[in-house]
């Protein structure tokens, strides 16, 4: 067995997980935003060397590689994507313009939402001018009612390339109905600018990336995926023609937004946006599962972005249909990530608003230039400048040592932000901790309790480099009194890539009434239904041979989005059956849907006298790639781990009054039934956990550690 | 294996293979384009192509983007003259403006000369190495306050902050290497850094992490430096490359050199005087035996500052053909 390299890119840092066999090594590099494939192959370098071996080898020898990438969230932030034009139905030019609801805050955090005087719309990725309308109508039912004119079609054409677009966007009315005259679009402009010339030109129908109701997110996520499709190919082509020539000849295997991976011909742009806190999901759920934990909250803190995901009774089942990518609503299917802009590079900076009060966040000092304390030229206060002014952070072993702090530097950018209060850099310092892990802790306890959970029967999964300084105080902000910390905890993003399986999902809207509650009649026209996901099925069978499987080892899974009749939101539902042959297999659908409905809103809120609905029809294709299982170690210690005591330094801590003489550990020596009671400071190479005063850490006998907050 | 390639190996003492020559060509390449250095030097377009021209006329293995101590000078708001069509301009009065309040977008040489090393970058940066020069810290204080020592604390900082942000511009163009021109100095380089060291050693930290999270890597020219300052220069500052001009080196040296290059993960660049060519002969001698016989990976070969405008082609040709051939 070969080398299983895992890669997940941050803001901040990029992560690296590398298994074969039972053995892992993992590492972190910072983002080299200005070519990711800089830093993906410096870290590749540092996994090869952690193993003893070059990278050429380290790469001949490896199986497969999985990347969560962030180009796609790159080139949206910056805007390098490409000059597009979009062709619409006439008079329906400005939809994407007016937008949908308060589109204006999509995508921003709510602070920024809550100042409605200086906030603005986002800058279109398309410009009105690239937006034409053609003559043509289909209605509701997929009836052509007005025919697309070719001539119309090629003067508006011509304008857009005249205009200099590199690339066309079709989304029609109802084209998710019938695609026809999206389809006669891509055929006159592939007439007109065939593949042999160099003026050929990629067109996304929106018939073909999202083929669902909805006109305006419809056509914001063809626009989406469109915009970053160049970018995407050129960057990841260099990518693969430079793995290619240090001498990897397997696939490269994109990780996607709905907890899968598939190969780079085979995956849509716009699938890969926030797939790395979806991978760290994943892996959290297949950890947690193996050690009987069923409720956890994932949490991922990076440098940027601080990442929060449900596990709930063993499973991942939130997902957002709606997900806002960057500053867009788009209808993609995710799984439900809630996010908000704080992690270790979170900037620290007092609010003149109110009475300069504190507050961290959501501006990043991102990898370049850094928290002040990386001395690469930033000067703002961050929370690792913060935690190394606390002594929480070693200077000295940030990064297994390969990274040394700037401790001055962090000390004057604190001073510096503390001036202007009147406070030290130490009382600076331990206000930035308090308050990020108030910010976080607020969060995940939101996100558990508006979904109807009690926060206190959940496990904190501390996840991300500066996820286990911080556990303590974020669990308790959660009103959580457990926090789980794995081994491989800063690269959580990582290691749930290598716990992916390919998945790849295919979805149409189609309104089928399941139950019409005034006739007292169930839905019969089984052909339909089955039509549809024969449609789906022959799509899944095609990628799975393209991607190098068979059919036989697929496996696979029948969504539906369902409502009652005259309700406005669905909710997903795993159908129990592929196929319909019966009424009585559509009692069982509707069953399933009263049982899902009812858990998440209460029985009572049932309202079978509507009618169900089914709107979308979703096929998820599901085929095992091997993962590596974290097992039980064979050393067990005693209680009081000694051997793994490096040392002592002041740290300060607020419940004991200022700075302690700490007590310091080093994470690889610890062994199975360790017990450290806070405070403490354990560094492993990637990260440090920090236990305060009331917490306790054990070491389980797989070699993960379980902090619990005494009684 | 490229040149570029070798180039990043031998700072990485990778390079198994002959040692890369990254000569200093600047007036020379003004000359080679028949244009005065001065207006070269104002127009991207000319840059471009001469430095290129030269490239490969010579086929050296690394683009030097400039060899001009008054670039930073110049912006600081010191008045300068062009002596003459080929020659570097000189400093001739400081009217200083504070380091701090300077923007390098609002300097048109500045921008041409990032222009050029862009184009260059995407021309030939796949093949050759393209290296970025800026004054070093201490060169550029000292050509800034001169002898006004009394106000070299509060420079140092705002030096600091101009040479960041110049880094970072050409850094991300994706050069292979920073080289700091702090040769200026001469062997008084040692005690001015001394002298300041602390505010300067924060420099130089900033500059060098900041070059090496782009993935290239600094070095200091500098010149007639004695070998045992090097341990300490390296435990202040950690460069990741020296280039030891005013050095004829021995086969003593070089075995000294070999075993730093090896202890302190450190590269090398070892100057040939191309303006004489019979020294600039014997120092090849005593190096290519040396890398003969040891296969050192961190070597590299600079010319004795910048090559003179006015020496022969034949000569260059022949140098360069003997390193390729060793």
């Amino acid at each position: 067995m070969g080398y299983i390299v895992n890669v997940d890119v941050g803001g901040t840092f990029m992560d690296f997980f590398v298994a074969k066999g039972n053995k892992y090594v993992t590492t972190k590099v910072p983002t080299t935003a200005y070519e990711l494939g800089v830093g993906f192959v410096r870290g590749l370098e540092e996994c090869a060397e952690k193993d003893g071996q070059t990278l050429e080898e380290f790469l001949i020898d490896t199986d497969v590689i999985k990347y969560c990438t962030t180009i796609g969230t790159n080139i949206l932030i910056e805007h390098t994507g490409p000059k597009l034009g979009l062709i619409t139905t006439r008079g329906f030019e400005d939809t994407i313009f007016i937008g949908r609801g308060r589109q204006w805050a999509d995508g921003l955090p709510a602070s920024d939402v809550q100042d409605v005087t200086s906030i603005e719309k986002p800058v279109p990725l398309i410009p009105r001018n690239l937006v034409v309308g053609v003559r043509e109508r289909i209605d509701y039912a997929g009836n052509i009612v007005m025919p697309l004119v070719r001539e119309d079609v090629l003067e508006q054409l011509r304008y857009l390339v005249d205009q200099g677009v590199r690339g066309f966007v079709v989304s029609l009315l109802w084209s998710f109905i019938n695609p026809e005259h999206e389809r006669q679009i891509r055929a006159i402009i592939e007439e007109e600018f065939p593949e042999v010339y160099l003026g050929n030109m990629p067109v996304i129908l929106s018939s073909e990336i999202s083929p669902k109701e909805g006109e305006y997110v419809r056509t914001m996520t063809a626009i989406v995926n469109a915009y970053i499709h160049i970018g995407f190919v050129e960057q990841i082509s260099a990518l693969c023609s430079d793995l290619l020539d240090r001498g990897y000849k397997k696939p490269l295997l994109l990780c996607d937004n709905v907890g899968g991976c598939a190969k780079v011909a085979r995956t849509r742009a716009i699938a890969t946006y926030g797939a790395s806190p979806v991978s760290g999901l994943c892996g959290a759920a297949r950890l947690c599962g193996g050690i009987g934990l069923p409720n956890v909250v994932f949490c991922d803190t990076g440098g940027t972005s601080f990442d929060i995901g449900l596990i709930t009774d063993g499973s991942i089942t939130h997902y957002d249909l709606y997900p806002t990518v960057d500053r867009w609503r788009t209808q993609i299917t995710a799984i439900k990530i809630a996010s908000i802009g704080a992690g270790g590079g979170s900037i620290a900076w007092m609010n003149p608003l109110l009475g300069n009060r504190l507050e961290v966040g959501p501006a990043s000092a991102r990898s370049m230039p850094g928290p002040a304390c990386y001395d690469l030229g930033g000067e703002n206060a961050t929370v690792t400048d913060a935690d190394v002014v606390l002594g929480y952070v070693n200077p000295d072993y940030f990064l297994d040592g390969k990274f040394k702090l700037n401790k001055e530097k962090a000390v004057n950018a604190l001073k510096a932000l503390g001036d202007k209060s009147g406070l030290d850099e130490v009382t600076t310092a331990m206000m930035i901790k308090k308050v990020v892990d108030a910010k976080m802790g607020n969060e995940i306890f939101k996100e558990v309790a508006l979904k109807g959970y009690e926060p206190s029967e959940f496990t904190v999964f501390s996840g991300g480099g500066a996820g286990p300084g911080h556990c303590c105080g974020v669990a308790a902000g959660s009103e959580m009194k457990r926090v789980i910390v794995p081994p491989m905890s800063s690269v959580a993003g990582a290691y749930g890539a290598s716990t992916l399986d390919v998945i790849h999902s295919y979805e149409r809207s189609r309104n089928t009434r399941l139950f019409d509650y005034a006739k007292g009649a169930y839905f019969s026209d089984f052909e339909m239904f089955n039509s549809i996901i024969n449609e789906l099925r022959e799509l899944a069978v095609r990628d799975i041979i393209l991607e190098g499987f068979i059919e036989e080892q697929a496996a696979f899974r029948l969504e539906l989005e369902m409502r009652y009749g005259m309700q406005w939101r669905y909710t997903p539902v795993e159908s129990p059956l592929l196929f319909i042959h019966n009424t009585d297999d559509v009692k069982k659908v509707c069953d399933r849907f009263t049982e899902e409905f009812s858990r998440m809103y209460s029985a009572e809120a049932a309202f079978p006298q509507g009618g169900v609905e089914v709107e979308t029809y979703r096929l998820f294709v599901h085929l095992p790639l091997p993962h590596f299982i974290l097992t039980e170690s064979e050393a067990v210690g005693t209680k009081t781990p000694k051997a793994a005591l490096k040392g002592q330094r002041d740290a300060y801590w607020e419940k004991l009054g200022g700075f302690k003489l700490t007590d310091i550990y080093q994470w690889n020596l610890l062994r199975a039934g360790n017990v450290i009671e806070g405070p403490a400071v354990i560094e492993s190479e990637n990260t440090t956990v920090v236990i305060e005063p009331d917490w306790t850490f054990t070491m389980a006998p797989e070699l993960y550690g379980m902090i619990t907050y005494n009684q | 294996m490229n040149s570029k390639t070798a180039f990043r190996n031998t700072f990485k003492l990778l390079n198994s293979e002959r040692p890369v020559f990254v000569p200093f060509v600047y007036g020379l390449a003004a000359k080679l384009a028949q244009l005065p250095l001065e207006e070269m030097t104002s127009d991207a377009g000319y840059y471009t192509h001469s430095l290129e021209d030269a490239c490969e006329l010579f086929k050296y293995d690394g683009i030097i983007n400039n060899f001009d101590a008054t670039i930073e000078a110049g912006l600081c708001g010191c008045e300068l003259e062009w002596p003459d069509d080929y020659a570097s301009p000189r400093v001739t009065s400081c009217r200083q403006l504070e380091p701090d309040e300077v923007n390098p977008e609002e300097s048109s040489r500045i921008q041409v000369l990032l222009e050029t090393t862009k184009r260059i970058a995407m021309s030939r940066g796949k093949d050759v190495a393209v290296i970025g020069i800026l004054t070093g810290p201490c060169s550029l204080v000292k050509t800034l306050i001169g002898d006004k020592n009394n106000k070299i604390e509060s420079i140092i900082p705002q030096v600091g902050g101009l040479l960041t942000k110049l880094a970072k511009s050409l850094c991300e163009l994706r050069v292979d290497a920073v080289f700091f021109r702090e040769d200026l100095l001469d062997n008084g380089y040692r005690d001015e850094l001394l002298a300041h060291s602390k505010p300067y050693t924060d420099i130089y930290g900033t500059l060098f992490n900041l070059i090496k999270y782009y993935n290239c890597s600094p070095a200091l020219i500098m010149k007639n430096i004695e070998l045992d300052f090097i341990s300490e220069l390296h435990g202040m500052i950690q460069p990741s490359g020296l280039i030891l001009l005013g050095r004829k080196v021995s086969s003593d040296d070089m075995t000294y050199l070999h075993e730093l290059s090896g202890s302190l993960k450190i590269a090398f660049g070892l100057p040939l005087p191309m303006e004489n060519p019979d020294e600039s002969e014997s120092q090849f001698t005593v190096i290519s035996r040396f890398v003969s016989s040891h296969k050192p990976t961190g070597f590299f070969y600079v010319s004795e500052g910048e090559i003179p405008h006015d020496m022969p082609l034949e000569t260059i040709h022949n140098l360069i053909a003997k390193m390729q051939n060793a």
